[in-house]
């Protein structure tokens, strides 16, 4: 009977991998507990007594809260896990999904208590924050109802409870990372950049004597865990906006629920196309159509490519890139010749490779993260085969570990990035790096942590001009008309009603052979995509 | 005619890695009843260690790899000392090598000297050698080659030391009926560390051979043991030639899904819960009781 109970379990834990898997966990794949040590050092040596910020960490590695600081509340978000009120962590189909996500759900109620100033349960935000209200006015927002729009009640308070998730020294803002799931062994450091910035401020005094106080989720790269998630922050913790979410798989689908319930969604990652759409959504960093657009305009033009092969993550955002490139390169009198989508684990990437050397591509481009890539120019290297423009990429290349690994069969490999590149090293490069590595030391320099970073500043700056009264509806006000926004890292940001693409800019950087190790070097940009919708 | 050789070769590979590590987990299941999902721990344990003795401290390749191999087999043992055997059931024991697996993928950035990065490049000495394949338009390295006559060394090694040798007998009498076989003067106490041993050291060996044809990262083996735990089935936990056959099947499948079809997405991740799927149907059709069988069948 041992045995058959055993197989029992076997059986649900192998359908419970495959599911997960299926649903774009990969799972365990580079879920791992990544312990951010050097990280966290950074940021609790940074962090000062009594301050706002919740600087956690994913999973085990839950940073030990600091004496008066916030609370680390990173919470895996799937069902199970977190605050997240379906099913149990133990699920099978979250099994594989790493114990980070277990981990911090666990330790979620305890740090949560440990809260400073600011930290605390919807509940106490308006009990704290309760301060001067303007005569007439109401005491703030009611715990658990959501205010849509402008200031509760009929009158305004200021410097107190002015909105929902805003108290008199506090206002809690909802973040969304990656810290597991098939990318979250890098994808951490994506939402690191934009949280580094928001403790800067608040080490700076904060908004207008107010902290920020960070609620950290993480999506592991999908959208229902990131959803599941955001509602949690939403209709549970009751914050005030969604700062600086550099994971497409979350930001997509939080466009229509931000408009549906009038949350400022300040600094997404714009690599979706459904971002756009959103009345209460601001994405800083380009579109994944951008960089298809503008890398087969370079490929065909520069390059004198014609044969393209595309593979490409299986997601909205890789089939709109394949459409996009494929739309351009047209023009140019080129075709892409096939495409094939990739998961995390099955052997796509050789057959891909193998009918790229058949069909004699000129390029083969992809909308791939650094793990994939990596494993598709290394069976390249296997099958002795390159195609003669090499390969080039979305910037899910663009990462400062990714040359390392291709090695020289990935030399002159182009990656789209919307900043400037790292190697350009302009003074606002050099800016932004000193803050976010301030806090955390050992981070990947990518088109996201830049992206997070200005979003965050975007963020800190339009709640500043705010003064006191900070409402959603003035936030999203403010922002919806920012213009020329100075980011130092290449292109400026303006905003307009219904007209949210503000970064239409590709830098491209190619691998090549520095001494004896290969790294990514600017070659072009800013290029400005004239194909892109005006929206 | 070039791409029927193709998806033959690169079936073949992929089923190769694929019957690696479920014939670990076969191993194990048949001789314990615990399901080993921990290859993909142990395998990061194992390649770490290697490529840090061969590119931190400058070891030669093979014995780095081998006291990588070293390292998985002592942590089988100590696992099998300190956690399995304090377990009452399978199942628990299951549950613990899942919690192993967890732990381990984690470890490569906790070790300071490792980069806090999730990859390492960690070739071997054959990197950059190819074999062309006549008529194929395709080449096959000898990192895939080496990964090919593995499998095929360990398929004939398993089955020889199962069917033909005092251990393996041991190992099977353990299997079919715990009693009656210390009854008969066999120590399970003996025979289970053999098995978690054999077990560790294989998934640091799937490891080392994987890691020159993708990359060494904390995952490296994870995927696989997804499909390989599909692939078990087929085998009904026990039989090594139907596990086989049925890891061949499966990237066969696959590959020719995707070289034969390119246009519909998505039928190639479908694969293994088709074949999981059928698998189940036929066997459950048969009754528990069959089920109970089959686990004390021969090989």
């Amino acid at each position: 009977m041992a045995y058959l109970g055993s197989r029992r379990l076997f059986v649900l834990l192998t359908a419970g991998a495959l599911a997960s898997a299926a649903c774009g966990g990969s799972a365990a794949q580079r879920a791992a507990l990544k312990v951010q040590s050097q990280n966290q050092a950074g940021t609790n040596a940074a962090a000062p007594g009594g301050g706002g910020y919740s600087g956690g960490d994913a999973g085990a590695s839950a940073a030990p809260a600091e004496a008066g600081a916030a609370t680390s509340d990173v919470a895996g978000s799937s069902p199970g896990a977190g605050a997240s009120s379906s099913g149990s962590a133990a699920s099978p189909a979250a099994g594989s999904n790493s114990a980070a996500k277990s981990s911090s759900a666990a330790a979620q109620p305890a740090t949560r208590s440990a809260a400073g100033s600011s930290g605390g349960s919807g509940a106490q935000s308006s009990g704290a924050g309760a301060g001067k209200v303007l005569p007439g006015g109401s005491s703030g927002p009611t715990p658990g109802a959501p205010t849509p729009g402008g200031p509760p009640g009929a009158g305004s308070a200021v410097g107190g409870a002015t909105d929902v998730g805003v108290t008199a020294n506090s206002i809690k803002v909802g973040h969304i990372g990656i810290y597991s799931g098939p990318v979250g062994s890098f994808g951490d450091d994506l939402s690191y950049a934009g949280r580094a910035k928001l403790q800067e401020i608040n080490d700076s005094g904060g908004i207008n004597g107010r902290k920020l106080d960070v609620l950290v989720r993480d999506d592991a790269w999908d959208g229902t865990k990131g959803m599941n998630a955001a509602r949690d922050l939403v209709e549970r913790e009751h914050i005030f906006a969604f700062c600086c979410i550099m994971s497409v798989n979350t930001s997509d689908p939080l466009t229509p629920y931000a408009d549906e319930h009038k949350i400022p969604h300040i600094g997404a990652d714009g690599w979706g196309e459904p971002q756009y759409k959103g009345a209460w959504t601001f994405p800083v960093s380009a579109s994944a159509v951008t960089e298809a657009h503008m890398l087969a305009k370079y490929q065909a033009e520069k390059q004198g490519a014609k044969r393209v092969a595309i593979i490409y993550i299986n997601n909205p955002t890789g089939r709109a890139y394949v459409k996009a490139y494929e739309e351009v390169i047209k023009k140019f009198n080129g075709e892409v010749v096939f495409s094939q989508p990739a998961t995390f684990d099955d052997p796509g990437t050789t057959t891909f490779i193998a009918q790229a050397r058949t069909q004699n591509i000129d390029t083969i481009s992809t909308y791939l993260d650094p793990g994939i890539f990596t494993r598709l120019v290394r069976e390249a290297a296997a099958q002795n085969y390159k195609p003669k423009n090499a390969f080039s990429g979305a910037a899910g290349l663009y990462f400062q570990v990714t040359p390392n690994f291709t090695g020289p069969n990935g030399e002159g490999t182009i990656a789209a990035t919307h900043w400037v590149t790292n190697d350009m090293d302009t003074p606002g490069y050099r800016a932004y790096k000193a803050v976010v590595e301030k806090y955390y030391p050992k981070i990947d320099h990518s088109t996201w942590t830049k992206g997070g970073f200005v979003g965050a500043s975007i963020f800190g700056n339009a709640l500043k001009s705010l003064g006191l009264e900070v409402t959603r509806q003035r936030l999203k006000d403010t922002v919806d008309t920012l213009s020329n926004f100075e980011t130092g890292l290449g292109p400026n940001i303006s905003f307009s009603p219904g007209h949210h693409r503000a970064n239409k800019t590709i830098y491209l950087a190619q691998i090549q052979r520095s001494g004896d190790k290969f790294e990514f070097k600017y070659i072009a940009g800013p290029l400005v995509d004239e194909y892109a919708e005006t929206n | 005619m070039t791409k029927l050789i193709q998806t033959l070769i690169i079936g073949l590979e992929y089923g190769c890695v694929y019957s690696l590590i479920a014939m670990g987990m076969v191993l194990v299941y048949r001789t314990t009843g615990v399901l080993n999902i921990a290859h993909g721990g142990i395998g990061v344990l194992a390649g770490f260690i290697a490529w840090d003795l061969n590119t931190l401290r400058g070891w030669p390749y093979f014995p780095a790899i081998g006291a990588g191999i070293l390292v998985a087999v002592a942590a089988g043992l100590l696992f099998e000392r300190f956690i399995v055997r304090r377990l009452a059931a399978p199942a628990l024991a299951t549950v613990a090598t899942l919690a192993l697996f967890l732990l381990l993928q984690g470890l490569v950035f906790v070790v300071p000297w490792w980069g806090n990065t999730w990859g390492q490049v960690f070739n071997s000495p054959f990197a950059n050698k190819q074999v062309a394949i006549p008529g194929a338009d395709y080449s096959v390295s000898w990192d895939q080659l080496i990964l090919f006559g593995n499998v095929l060394l360990f398929f004939a090694g398993l089955y020889f030391i199962l069917r033909r040798t005092r251990v393996g007998l041991a190992m099977r009498a353990v299997s079919d009926d715990p009693t009656a076989a210390r009854l008969m003067g066999i120590r399970q106490k003996l025979v289970a560390p053999v098995v978690w041993g054999l077990a560790f050291g294989l998934s640091g060996l799937t490891t080392m051979l994987l890691a020159p044809i993708l990359l060494l990262d904390n995952t490296s083996l994870t995927a696989f043991t997804l499909k390989a735990l599909t692939v078990t089935f087929v085998g009904g936990l026990i039989s090594l030639p139907l596990t086989v056959l049925g890891a061949i099947t499966l990237s066969m499948l696959e590959v020719s899904t995707q070289l034969y079809l390119p246009n519909v997405k998505g039928l190639s991740d479908a694969w293994p819960f088709l074949i999981l799927i059928v698998v189940l149907v036929a066997r459950f059709a048969r009754g528990t009781k069959a089920l109970e069988d089959t686990a004390v069948a021969p090989a």
